[in-house]
């Protein structure tokens, strides 16, 4: 402290000598430096300025580029499968449904127990060891799935404490809760449910929905992380198709094309369903098929909807198109006879036969026996530019406008080609090919007043909320002939169905149909000529005959055993007509349906009885879940709709097991999931 | 020898205290948030940091409480410019330098460790504070003005540089003129050693390839974003992330390994991602307003020497924050240098923390003391020879004397 004050003394005796030796400099010192003290203020003051802006202008100005930059870096984005929105036919039975089933994934770099993981998983989710242990040793991945889209019973054997690096996440899955049935038309999806065919391709649009994302942090060297946990962003239900198919309808049309196939032994078979009125498209079946669940499983013709893409001669069902045409241009009277050559008819040097000799034949009877001369005759008084132009004029040769990807158009050369028996041949429908779907537009013309309508599949496009996204509606395509021609046709094809017919099988006991048979050669690929050991034979009909509601047409590729329209197809027609019939409640004649109209008739399942003895009877309370067990996909379907609750379902067979139990309290998302498996 | 005459209380100035209290903590809390996915204890560097702080706010008040002027001794000066050169040369003693980034600028004797460039930056200050104080006028004159003090600082510098430590001796160049500006030396000596240092200052940057590669990746940072300028890149990012209000303590994600050194130089840009512009324009105002304060402090001084260590030790302070905030925000090349009481690390806490003391300790010096119920007869005293007469009354008994008998009346 002395020392201090002595330095302190010192110094005061130095600054008073300086002062004294020089007075007034140092205080000009003293204020040079002051000055220079505030200069190196400002500076400073301008230094902080700078900063101060730089930081604006990072922070602020630059903050969405940089963000964008950062985010890149930052941000993993896991996409999951789409949710997509349900396909429900026009009663709203679901014949596509999303589930939500978990999906376990892995972070390789976070794992601590690599042994512990691979043994939990190889036995929860039957899993191969060793490829496993390899998925879970490579730490140069930072995620990875393991399995996606697992049963309930892997979930539930899940810890719910997963090992730390490895983790499950809810994503959607598609069911068919109807399984093949339909699974031409609605098509299926892939395993990141992208619809790959079908109605899944056509509306993918509406029905993908935007998918969930796992967003997670990666850092620098790239481990994955989810800070928040597992979390799923952006997942957006998609939105409902509503068809205007008819469960009901398509199980009769795929149940008789099933009988036709055991029966006759065809390369296929495929019937279409429509609504006379309004182009409504009720069913389309079609056998061989697949299963949507398993698509890769099925050679591609298994998977195609036959009846849009399938080219075949139509053959006799064309007749009624012809005389349609001659009627109209009034170059044939009703009471007319005209000489069927005693059936076989050398014209131009191309023989044309009918299958039984007739002499002189009324128009009626051209259609009622089929005679090709009695057609031929007729369409040669159009000649074949009016030929042609009337084909074209019903539809053929253009695709109808279906809402279904991948419709074919039908083959016909240009009339200015056309060799001179050409003209013949297109009027009893051969030498040009034409789609299932063409002809029963076609035929539906004549049913529905001769207004041609525009079939179509989707009734409405809603979205998740179950707003109406879009809406179809009946629409005509053209006015063909008149009134008064189609009526005088429809009572011509009355009579196929009648004694004397082609088509006795095709008969309805208090029905009349009015249809026709249609039988035609294949070309031979290889020799390409008809080949008379391959047919396609076909019906096409319209019920009730004096009241047309339905159209129906079946087409058998190459029936075994040299099967004519009349002889396996029309059985077929007969059964759908019948059980449709029955099912929507239309009688055969027309004072009939002014009936009050009965209770409307269960469907009758023959193809998979569910085990009647089986069945609980019991009903259960409000806010109790029903008892699945031993029902059928489709009455479990059903019967979930009835109740208001959803299910979700799993496997095929009978239900076997449910979660809840049956007569439980209802979980308050009204889900249950129920197991089906084969039948005990 | 007690006197209850002596000013009883705090004498430190409060308002420089608190601002370093709230830039100290706010650097706490940075490096812990920035810190802690870099080790296996999430801890350890926020608890090495705490030491540091413990250690420096020690010495701080050490040297904060004793008088300036004892600073001011030849003895001192000169023991600590030859222990400066001494710890200078450690780095490159075999065993005990320790090379690190290409750079050998760490010196590890047993438990301690250290970088000597920092504390050879404040050894500089007090010896520039010394020597200019002593020269008063006479720094108007070249040779025997300016060129000693050149040489002396020359040395520092060369051995700064070649550690390298292109930062570090940058800083202590611009010390070395803003002390020269200060002290009153010719503008036109100032604007030659501008020129010189700029020259040289380039020439380095061009001739050493890593340096150049920090030249050119600081002028095209988005050119080549994985190599050279990943840095600097990254702490762009980072503060681009943060927007107005930040991301958040502990909520940035650049700390997740993509900008290295976020914990020691580019604390800046963990703070301006995690806090954002808020953040960063509160710290620019708080060191501002230190380095105001702290020079307000000397210059309220008439003693060269206090004047000058008080405003040397602002400038060093403001200067270490403008070029490494400038370095962060990419304004100026990458350099190595931390940022007062933010980035990690030891030897920047006690430089910083002493320099810190050094002002209080300034301000304790120069502070106007107002006598207990002054009366008017003591003004013209005070206004004549306030420094001398007001520090020799707070710290011996003998000026006592005479103001206990003026409290006596």
């Amino acid at each position: 402290m002395i020392a201090q004050r002595i330095d302190i003394h010192r110094a005061h005796g130095r600054r008073r000598q300086a002062r004294a030796a020089q007075p007034g400099r140092t205080f000009h010192l003293e204020d040079t430096q002051k000055v220079r003290a505030g200069i190196l203020l400002v500076f400073f003051i301008a230094l902080f300025a700078v900063l101060l802006y730089r930081a604006f202008d990072l922070t602020v100005l630059k903050h969405d580029t940089l963000v964008t930059m950062a985010d890149r870096m930052h941000d993993i984005s896991i996409e999951l499968t789409r949710p997509r929105g349900e396909i429900v036919d026009r009663n709203g039975v679901p014949l596509a449904v999303r589930t939500m089933t978990d999906s376990v994934f892995a972070n390789p770099r976070e794992l601590e127990d690599l042994e512990g993981a691979t043994a939990l998983l190889t036995r929860t989710l039957s899993l191969e060891a060793n490829a496993l242990r390899e998925k879970l040793a490579n730490k140069s991945r930072g995620f990875v799935w393991i399995k996606r889209k697992i049963s309930p019973a892997e979930s539930a054997a899940l810890p719910t404490k997963m090992p730390v690096g490895v983790g499950r996440v809810n994503e959607a899955a598609r069911q068919y809760p109807y399984g093949r049935l339909a699974a031409a038309l609605i098509g299926f999806s892939n395993i990141d449910t992208v619809g790959l065919e079908g109605l899944e391709l056509q509306y993918d649009k509406v029905l993908a929905g935007q998918p969930g994302k796992m967003i997670g942090l990666r850092d620098a060297h790239r481990r994955v992380f989810f800070p928040d946990g597992v979390q799923v962003r952006g997942f957006e239900p998609g939105g409902t198709l509503k068809l205007t198919l008819d469960v009901h309808l398509q199980w009769f049309a795929e149940n008789a094309l099933d009988a036709t196939m055991v029966e006759f032994k065809p390369k296929a078979a495929w019937a279409v369903v429509m609504d006379v009125q309004t182009g409504q498209i009720l069913a389309i079946a079609n056998r061989p098929t697949y299963d949507p669940t398993a698509p890769g499983d099925y050679p591609p013709e298994f998977r195609q909807n036959r009846a849009l893409i399938n080219r075949y001669e139509p053959g006799s069902t064309m007749k009624p198109i012809t005389m349609a045409s001659v009627l109209q241009e009034g170059k044939v009277r009703l009471d007319e006879k005209i000489y069927c050559e005693s059936g076989s008819w050398n014209l131009y040097g191309t023989v044309i036969k009918d299958a039984h000799a007739h002499g002189w034949l009324t128009p009626a009877e051209i259609i009622q026996v089929s005679s090709n001369i009695g057609a031929a005759k007729l369409g040669m008084r159009l000649g074949r530019e009016k030929v042609w132009g009337w084909l074209n004029r019903f539809g053929f040769a253009h695709p109808t406008g279906i809402d279904l990807p991948g419709e074919a158009s039908g083959q016909m050369l240009p009339w200015s080609v056309w060799y001179p028996v050409a003209v013949a041949t297109h009027s009893y429908g051969h030498g040009f090919s034409v789609t299932a779907l063409q002809m029963l537009c076609a035929i539906s013309a004549l049913g529905n007043r001769g207004q041609l309508m525009k079939p179509y599949l989707v009734a409405e496009t809603l979205d998740a909320a179950g707003r109406t996204l879009t809406r179809n509606y009946p629409q005509i395509r053209a006015r063909v002939v008149s009134e008064y021609t189609a009526q005088t046709v429809l009572d011509m094809m009355k009579l196929v169905t009648q004694e004397g017919g082609t088509a006795r099988r095709a008969a309805l006991e208090g029905f009349e149909i009015a249809g026709k048979t249609g039988t035609a050669y294949k070309v031979n690929p290889l020799t390409h000529k008809y080949d008379k050991g391959r047919l396609v034979s076909s019906f096409v009909g319209l019920a009730p005959g004096d009241n047309p509601q339905l159209a129906i047409i079946v087409v058998v590729d190459e029936p075994s055993g040299h099967a004519f329209g009349g002889t396996c197809a029309a059985p077929a027609f007969r059964d759908i007509a019948e059980n449709s019939l029955r099912y929507l409640g239309i009688y055969g004649r027309r004072e009939d349906n002014e009936r009050p109209t009965a209770p409307r008739p269960l469907l009758v399942q023959r193809a998979n009885p569910a085990p009647a003895g089986a069945l609980d009877v019991r009903v259960p309370a409000d806010g109790q879940t029903p008892n699945f067990l031993g029902l059928t996909m489709r009455r479990a379907v059903s019967l979930a709709i009835e109740r208001g609750i959803e299910i979700h379902p799993f496997g095929s067979g009978v239900a076997v097991q449910q979660s809840p139990p049956p007569y439980q309290a209802l979980p308050t998302d009204k889900v249950v999931v129920v197991q089906f498996g084969p039948s005990s | 020898m007690v006197d209850k005459t002596r000013p009883r209380g705090f004498s430190f100035d409060r308002p420089l205290l608190l601002l370093v209290a709230i830039v100290v903590s706010l650097g706490l809390v940075m490096v812990s948030s920035a810190s802690f996915p870099l080790d296996e204890n999430p801890y350890h560097y926020f608890v090495r940091q705490l030491c540091f702080v413990l250690v420096g706010l020690a010495l701080m008040f050490f040297i904060g409480s004793r008088d300036i002027r004892r600073f001011d001794s030849k003895t001192l000066v000169y023991a600590l410019v030859i222990a400066a050169v001494i710890l200078l040369a450690l780095p490159f003693v075999p065993h005990v330098g320790q090379k690190i980034n290409h750079a050998r600028r760490w010196f590890k004797l047993g438990p301690v460790s250290g970088q000597p460039s920092e504390l050879a930056k404040g050894i500089a200050l007090l010896f520039f504070a010394w020597y200019l104080a002593h020269k008063g006028e006479g720094i108007r004159a070249f040779w025997r003005g300016v060129a000693p003090i050149t040489v002396v600082a020359g040395v520092f510098i060369g051995a700064v540089i070649i550690e390298p430590d292109l930062g570090g001796s940058t800083m202590i160049g611009l010390l070395l003129m803003v002390m020269l500006f200060l002290a009153g030396a010719r503008l036109r000596v100032l604007t030659l050693y501008s020129i010189i240092g700029g020259a040289g200052f380039t020439a380095i940057m061009l001739t050493s390839a890593y340096q150049r590669i920090r030249f050119f990746s600081f002028l095209h940072p988005w050119d080549d974003p994985t190599g050279a300028s990943y840095q600097i890149k990254n702490s762009l990012i980072a503060l681009g992330r943060g927007g107005v209000g930040g991301v958040g303590v502990g909520n940035g994600l650049q700390k997740l390994f993509f900008l290295p050194e976020i914990h020691t130089d580019f604390i800046l840009a963990n703070l301006g991602e995690e806090l954002g512009l808020i953040g960063l324009w509160a710290t620019f105002i708080l060191f501002g307003v230190l380095v105001f304060r702290a020079m307000r402090l000397a210059m309220r001084s008439r003693e060269p020497f206090v004047r000058l260590i008080g405003a040397g030790a602002a400038a060093l302070l403001g200067l270490q924050v403008v070029v490494n905030a400038g370095v962060v925000m990419c304004l100026l090349p990458t350099k190595g240098l931390a940022i007062p009481f933010m980035s990690y690390g030891g030897s920047s806490a006690i430089l910083n923390f002493s320099l810190i003391g050094l002002i209080l300790a300034v301000g304790r010096a120069s502070a106007p003391r107002t006598a207990p119920e002054p009366t008017s007869a003591w003004s013209p005293l005070r206004d004549r020879a306030s420094g001398g007469l007001e520090d020799s009354c707070s710290d011996g008994p003998s000026t006592s004397i005479s103001w206990g008998s003026a409290e006596s009346e």
